[in-house]
């Protein structure tokens, strides 16, 4: 099972290249209003980046319901 | 009683009062909902009757739909039901007033067969059943509070659309006093709201109306683009100034409905606009419609983004209005969100190049402008009214000639007043737009101070333009 530093260092990864921005850094505080290209239109291609990344499958109610990196986090844990 | 007028603050003042009178909150949401249901028969005995009626089928049906299992053909049954009704009572609507619309001019009858606020309570009610199939809240078993959350009537004309689950959370914990914070930030919305109508809205229409609703003004093309620009700022302090009445009012009972708009005039892109426009209803239908549709085909990445926008705005076009108006302003802004979500890296690689401060400078009037066209067709009456505006926007000269009355068009109006009355609107519309940041900041001030209080009241009674004002513009959905 991997840490959550390795988690947040995968997704902080994806995020970069989702959001073509090399200048990103993530915690588990981090919510959607500190990164301004993270709307519901960049949200759903981010939550599909991150499912082909790990192998996984998120819920719909799991992606309208992460608030912050740290929901992310966990609910990756679990899956992995 | 349209909110804002002298009748409505009679209205809540009195309600205020017995409101506080009572100690027992179960007695105070009772007060709401009589004041609402009292509310609501000044736009007519149909409107109450549409919206109670609505509120007991979508209670009792969630009521007894969870046993035995929340099927997916009984989340359709009353789905077809709620979107029925919406949709055959504007039909209804539209098919009279093209009818019969010159022979009854009674502005009851508009209401009658409109029925006040339907388009919002309709997408609560959709959004409380389809939380009940997902599991999401189990059902409500208070009746009172339940049809409370649909009609209270602070927010019944334009909502803001509420989550029933959050709101009735709320109506439990009513408070029992009056205090300073409730008071002031009750006082001071209110306020701001009839300000942003009595000084802005109402001068702004000088030209918006003339602009759109006219056919012997024939402003050049830069005149249209001014009307069409005036008619989105006309259109945010019409429907901010609603929005703050309808908070303001509601603050007073000590509850707090969630805020629509945060500065949309400042967004540096239409996606940044969509973020700030109209929040509540962008969330309804990011959750309900966007999320769902998908999620179900994710798998196709960009193409799945932008089928998810096109059904978004093809059902908020549809939300508002049957009309190739409607659908044109929706196909507008589903072309600006689509090319932006295809073109984001290079959008993002053009957003480094310049600093932050000139990038703002020159995005946001480009995005105003983006915004404005797609208004032209949402403001204009009908297609005739819309391509009578475009061919002067294109085919008429475009830069003015003359004085400033005939390159706005208003040679036909020669009084002087009337121009002072629109660039005063002008003058103070930006006034409060530079200063939006610190205006809002003391606006939630919860400490009362009488210099501010005099200060507004003294701004609505000098300044104010109170004989023409009617109703706002979203009272129309």
């Amino acid at each position: 099972m991997s840490s959550n530093e390795n988690i947040l260092a995968d997704l902080q990864s994806i995020f970069r290249v989702e959001f073509s921005d090399q200048t990103i850094i993530l915690n588990e505080s981090t919510t959607a209003d500190e990164i301004k290209m993270w709307d519901s239109i960049t949200h759903m291609g981010l939550m599909f980046s991150i499912e082909q990344h790990y192998n996984i499958s998120f819920s719909l109610d799991e992606i309208i319901s992460f608030q912050s990196i740290g929901d992310l986090v966990n609910t990756i844990k679990v899956k992995i | 009683m349209v909110p804002g007028t002298f009748a409505y603050f009679g209205f809540l003042f009195i309600v205020i009062l017995f409101y506080y009178a009572i100690n027992k909150v179960e007695f105070k949401q009772w007060l709401l909902l009589i004041s609402s249901l009292f509310f609501l028969y000044f736009f007519g005995i149909t409107s109450i009757l549409f919206a109670v009626s609505l509120s007991l089928v979508n209670f009792f049906f969630g009521k007894y739909a969870i046993k035995g299992g929340y099927t997916f053909r009984k989340l359709a049954i009353i789905n077809v039901i709620n979107i029925g009704v919406l949709i055959s009572l504007r039909l209804t609507s539209k098919y009279h007033f093209e009818t019969i619309s010159f022979f009854i001019k009674d502005e009851k009858f508009e209401f009658l067969i409109s029925t006040l606020g339907l388009g919002f309570y309709t997408m609560q009610n959709i959004a409380y059943q389809i939380d009940l199939y997902k599991k999401r809240y189990p059902a409500d078993t208070d009746l009172l509070k339940f049809t409370l959350g649909n009609i209270f009537f602070a927010r019944i004309s334009s909502g803001p659309i509420l989550n029933l689950n959050s709101f009735n959370q709320q109506l439990t914990t009513l408070p029992i006093r009056f205090t300073e914070e409730n008071f002031t930030i009750g006082l001071q919305r209110c306020l701001i709201g009839v300000i942003k109508k009595y000084l802005i809205v109402e001068r702004l229409a000088v030209y918006v109306d003339n602009c759109f609703d006219s056919t012997i003004y024939t402003p050049c093309g830069l005149g249209v683009v001014f009307g069409t620009v005036l008619f989105t700022i006309q259109l945010y302090f019409d429907f901010s100034g609603y929005m703050d009445i309808a908070v303001g009012s509601a603050r007073f009972f000590g509850i707090k409905l969630p805020e629509n708009f945060n500065m949309p005039l400042r967004s540096e892109s239409i996606a940044d606009w969509w973020r700030k426009w109209h929040i509540t209803l962008m969330n309804w239908f990011t959750q309900y419609v966007y999320y769902p549709l998908v999620y179900q085909i994710r798998k196709y990445q960009k193409t799945s983004v932008i089928v998810g926008i096109a059904a978004t705005f093809l059902i908020s076009s549809l939300w508002h209005g049957f009309g190739f108006t409607y659908l044109i302003w929706g196909g507008l802004h589903f072309l600006y969100l689509a090319y932006s979500t295809l073109n984001k890296k290079g959008l993002q690689l053009l957003k480094s190049k310049f600093p932050p401060g000139l990038y703002s400078f020159l995005f946001i009037p480009i995005t105003i402008l983006m915004v404005s066209f797609a208004n032209l067709f949402f403001r204009s009456t009908n297609m005739v009214h819309a391509l009578r505006l475009l061919t002067l926007l294109f085919k008429n000269k475009f830069w003015p000639s003359g004085t400033l009355h005939s390159w706005l068009g208003m040679n036909v109006i020669t009084e002087d007043s009337i121009l002072f009355t629109l660039w005063v609107g002008v003058f103070l519309s930006l006034l409060y737009l530079i200063f939006e940041t610190k205006l809002i900041k003391a606006l939630s001030y919860p400490k009362f101070r009488i210099g501010w209080f005099v200060f507004l009241i003294v701004m609505l009674v000098t300044l104010g333009v109170f004989d023409s004002a009617s109703r706002f513009i979203y009272m129309n959905f």
